[in-house]
């Protein structure tokens, strides 16, 4: 009878979980809120189970993924035949990201197509990061200059950024068609975003592409890296505390002993040489917020012998000397849950002498970034975005002629403002609005750029994207001072995008429309001090890059193809009529593979590029810009030993086929006696680079010690 | 007399709680053991699923006690073995992880826990260790470093780190010596743990008793 009376006081409870669309929902959690009594959702999303406990009680139902439901419950009493709903909640994770016009390489984010590793161990780039994107579609690959450029436009019109605040000088500086390498060792950077269009209203400045790089938030522990390389040599030391960080390092590197090895096509008078060191800070506080401070300074020298730029006849010294200095701090945090701050700065200095004996020239910049931006979360679905930014340029130029001398100045604010919304209207379909807003003082002009992207699910996998927006530059600061009433350069871009990801393999393909508007023009017969400089150039853009990648197929192989293709055409800088520049090529192709194999701890791999003909021009024909280069292609290997946790050796070579690579001409600028204008043949500065180098790092290792206690 | 009845009184109060604590901490004890039953006989994901269930109602129920999420994350990295999508893996051990934090909100310098989160570490190395390698092996042994800085005698923070310690080992063709010394002490540390609860975690043994036997 007391057992009985005891039944008395159970209860059962049962029924049926379903979805909002009345699917069965297995596995979901149906309990007694604080007590155990409970059970889990069977395949058909029924279940039951008896509770002992009696009075005010709430049924809790919950399953990840869904609106958790709670009922109010008397007990005793049974309650059967209960049907229950649960909804779906909007996860801006299942949202769709949109993709077009950009390529991420994060360790941290899901779905992004590449590893920060990636883009030190790609062949032929020997770890540049410029030469690396390069092997992306919607590149151009310009072998004399070295820098990335992308969907018919210039090397200028992509901006740099390092924690959010712009670098200007990311490239070292070299004597015209020797091309040049990013100051900044990928290895710096744990986050990269390379758009190749259609970017954010975060960004101005930037006609064609930006390239948004971030440092390692808080370095793990303490190590010291050495580096011992065919080229010179580097000491990285880090201390890593609990709340505070420090890096140091010093870098020295001397081609001329290789040089002095290895045949050179270059005439060198001083072998590319450079000192630089570099401090890194970081400190993160308990509630989250994070300083970083990077700062650098890197000295250069170069000096080669070539032929004069007048006659192409005589043949002249030039000698160059660069110094780089470069302040970066930022700090991130948060403020309650929803709101997400970021302050940055940037200070450069760079200072390039180019002396030719008998003139030269002094080039000064300085330019300061300070920018905010804040995020704040109205819900899952919307999301708003908006900063400020101010940026301060200057520009010292002094020519010098034997005793004569000239120096012009230029100081440019420029005042940038934003604001955007990321809508997550469905699971499906999300969009991006924005608006941006540029003020030049030198240029004395107020611009409105809107930006506009939104992307499409069309699958599981896959989904269609579109972008749109409205981009502008002030033009280069040589041209600055010659001319008051110059415009800020202009481009509209149209991006529709196509993707399909799944499991390690991604296709992607994008066509694209860009309309340019507002270019420098100026007298053709002028060569250094322009006249008729105005803002009337046009041009456009189109094209189709596609891209392959496949980690999946072949076990511990990846690989990776691109094509471009680009019809562009312009009317700018000293152009007469509408043509080709010369940086522009219709094909660009690329193969990048990569093969760890295991039984030597080795990953070796390899990249051919190929680059259709360039334009270029011949004073001695009737039409302009109508001689074409020879194709340009190239076979590169590196590979990458690891012969210890600690310790990797690695080698890398380009242009394994030896073939005799053509960039372009240079013609005299004035006709020799016959009438004719010399020409001459801008090639590769050696047949081939190779690069030995050994990396060692040594760390307080815990483990080792400890283990060594045993 | 007034004070004795007082103290008989406080005295009874006090067995009271004493009974009413033990009962709680039965129903406790048995509910953990039926959980761990479950999770230990699971033959199916669903089985598992249903293991993690009474382990987070459990949590829920009793919000001092870190065990319940120790094990709905064990649980869950169990689930990953019913699966051979790797993003399907991914997100049972993110969801385990998720779990062990929320355990450490409740037991910050808890040694099982760590090593546990530093189990999760390990086996999302061991699916991608080209890429994963570098910026998740040292998180790995990080957080068994700092379970046995807490309990030096943690026999499962002791063979995971051993375990690692031979996966490098073999990879770089260096001697077994250091991971095999790590795998022998922890068979000792085995052998010589009490557990503080009946349902405190003691797995592990036969995974070091079948590493040990390749060792030299």
């Amino acid at each position: 009878m007391f057992t009985g009376g005891y039944l008395t006081a159970q209860s059962l409870i049962s029924g049926t979980v379903l979805t909002t669309k009345e699917a069965p929902l297995p596995g979901a959690n149906i309990f007694i809120e604080g007590s155990f009594d409970g059970a889990t959702s069977d395949p058909d999303g029924h279940f039951s189970f008896y509770t002992v406990k009696t009075g005010s009680a709430t049924l809790v139902i919950s399953f990840v993924g869904f609106e958790t439901v709670k009922l109010a419950l008397e007990l005793p009493g049974n309650q059967s035949g209960l049907v229950i709903l649960l909804k779906e909640v909007f996860s801006r994770q299942d949202g769709v990201t949109i993709s077009a016009g950009a390529f991420e390489a994060s360790d941290e984010k899901k779905g992004t197509i590449f590893k920060p590793l990636d883009i030190a161990m790609t062949a032929g780039a020997t770890a540049d990061i410029a030469g690396a994107l390069n092997t992306l579609p919607g590149t151009q690959t310009v072998g004399e200059s070295g820098r990335l450029f992308v969907r018919g436009g210039g090397g200028r019109e992509t901006q740099a950024y390092i924690d959010g605040a712009q670098v200007r000088n990311f490239y070292n500086t070299t004597p015209a068609n020797v091309p040049a390498r990013s100051r900044f060792s990928p290895f710096m950077f744990k986050g990269t975003l390379f758009s190749t269009g259609g970017y954010s209203a975060e960004f101005g400045q930037a006609l064609s592409s930006v390239l948004s790089l971030n440092t390692e938030n808080f370095p793990e522990e303490s190590q010291t890296d050495l580096s011992l390389m065919s080229v010179g040599l580097g000491l990285a030391h880090t201390i890593s505390g609990e709340s505070m960080a420090i890096t140091g390092e010093v870098n020295y590197s001397n081609l001329s002993p290789y040089m002095s090895i290895v045949p050179q096509e270059i005439e060198w008078n001083t072998a590319p040489e450079s000192f630089d060191g570099a401090v890194s800070f970081r400190k993160k506080t308990e509630n989250g917020t994070l300083l970083k401070v990077y700062g650098r300074a890197e000295h250069q020298r170069v000096g080669i012998n070539r032929l004069d730029d007048i006659t192409l006849d005589a043949s002249e010294d030039m000698d160059i000397q660069n110094q780089f200095y470069y302040l970066n701090t930022s700090i991130m945090g948060t403020s309650g849950e929803k709101l997400t701050w970021y302050a940055g700065s940037s200070f450069g200095y760079n200072n390039d002498v180019f002396d030719f004996g008998a003139r030269s020239l002094n080039e000064e910049t300085g330019n300061l970034h300070l920018k905010h931006t804040w995020a704040y979360d109205w819900s899952e679905k919307l999301a708003v975005r908006f900063g400020g930014e101010y940026f301060l340029n200057n520009t010292d130029f002094t020519f010098r002629m034997g005793a004569l001398s000239t120096s012009q100045f230029v100081e440019e604010h420029l005042g940038g403002a934003f604001i955007e919304n990321d809508i997550y209207l469905t699971k499906k379909i999300s969009a991006r609005v924005g608006l941006r807003l540029d003020y030049s003082s030198f240029l004395d002009e107020l611009a409105l750029g809107p930006r506009f992207s939104m992307a499409y699910k069309t699958g599981q996998s896959s989904q269609v994207s579109l972008a749109y927006g409205t981009f502008f530059q002030t033009p280069q600061e040589q041209f600055l001072w010659q001319s008051p009433n110059l415009d800020f350069e202009k481009a509209d871009h149209y991006i529709l995008s196509y993707q399909h990801s799944q499991k390690g393999r991604t296709f992607r393909a994008e066509a694209y429309h860009k309309q340019y508007d507002r270019l420098i023009r100026f007298d053709p017969m002028t060569s250094f001090f322009h006249t008729g400089l105005e803002s009337t150039g046009t041009g456009y853009a189109n094209g189709l890059d596609i891209f392959w990648r496949d980690q999946k197929t072949i076990k511990n192989a990846d690989y990776w193809i691109s094509y471009s293709f680009l019809d562009t055409r312009r009317l700018s800088m000293d152009f007469l009529e509408e043509a080709v520049p010369s940086f522009a090529s219709a094909h660009n192709f690329s193969l990048v593979t990569k093969y760890f194999v295991v039984p030597i701890k080795t990953q070796a791999g390899f990249t051919f590029s190929y680059t259709s003909p360039r334009p270029y021009h011949d004073p001695n024909e009737e039409s302009f810009m109508n001689g074409r280069t020879p194709a340009f292609m190239d076979l590169s290997f590196n590979a990458a030993y690891l012969y210890r946790p600690h310790v990797i050796f690695y080698f890398s070579a380009t242009n394994l086929l030896g073939r005799e690579n053509i960039f372009g001409y240079r013609h005299a600028l004035q006709p020799d006696g016959e009438g004719h204008y010399p020409m001459e043949a801008v090639g590769q500065p050696a047949l081939r680079f190779l690069f030995l180098g050994i990396f060692i790092t040594l760390s307080k290792d815990k483990t080792k010690n400890q283990l060594d206690q045993l | 007399m007034k004070t004795k009845l007082l103290l008989i009184a406080t005295t009874v109060a006090l067995l009271m709680v004493i009974m009413y604590d033990a009962k709680a901490n039965d129903a406790l004890e048995e509910a953990m053991l039926n959980g761990l039953k479950q999770m230990n006989e699971a033959q199916s994901a669903q089985d598992l699923k249903n293991a993690v269930n009474v382990f987070e109602r459990i949590a829920q129920a009793a919000p001092d006690h870190w065990e319940p999420y120790y094990f709905a994350g064990l649980a869950n990295i169990k689930m990953a073995n019913y699966t051979e999508d790797m993003e399907a893996k991914d997100n049972h051990w993110d969801d385990a992880l998720k779990q062990i934090s929320k355990g450490l909100e409740r037991a910050p310098m808890e040694s099982e826990l760590i090593a546990l989160q530093g189990y999760c570490y390990m086996l999302k190395v061991s699916v991608d260790p080209a890429t994963r390698g570098q910026s998740m092996s040292p998180k790995a042994i990080g957080a068994f470093q700092k379970a046995l800085a807490i309990n030096s005698a943690n026999p499962r923070a002791t063979l995971m780190l051993g375990q690692m310690e031979l996966g490098m080992a073999q990879f770089f063709g260096t001697g077994p010596e250091k991971g095999c010394g790590l795998i022998k002490k922890s068979l000792d540390l085995f052998d010589s743990f009490e557990k503080p609860t009946p349902y405190a975690p003691d797995w592990g043994k036969e995974w070091a008793t079948n590493v040990a036997q390749s060792c030299p």
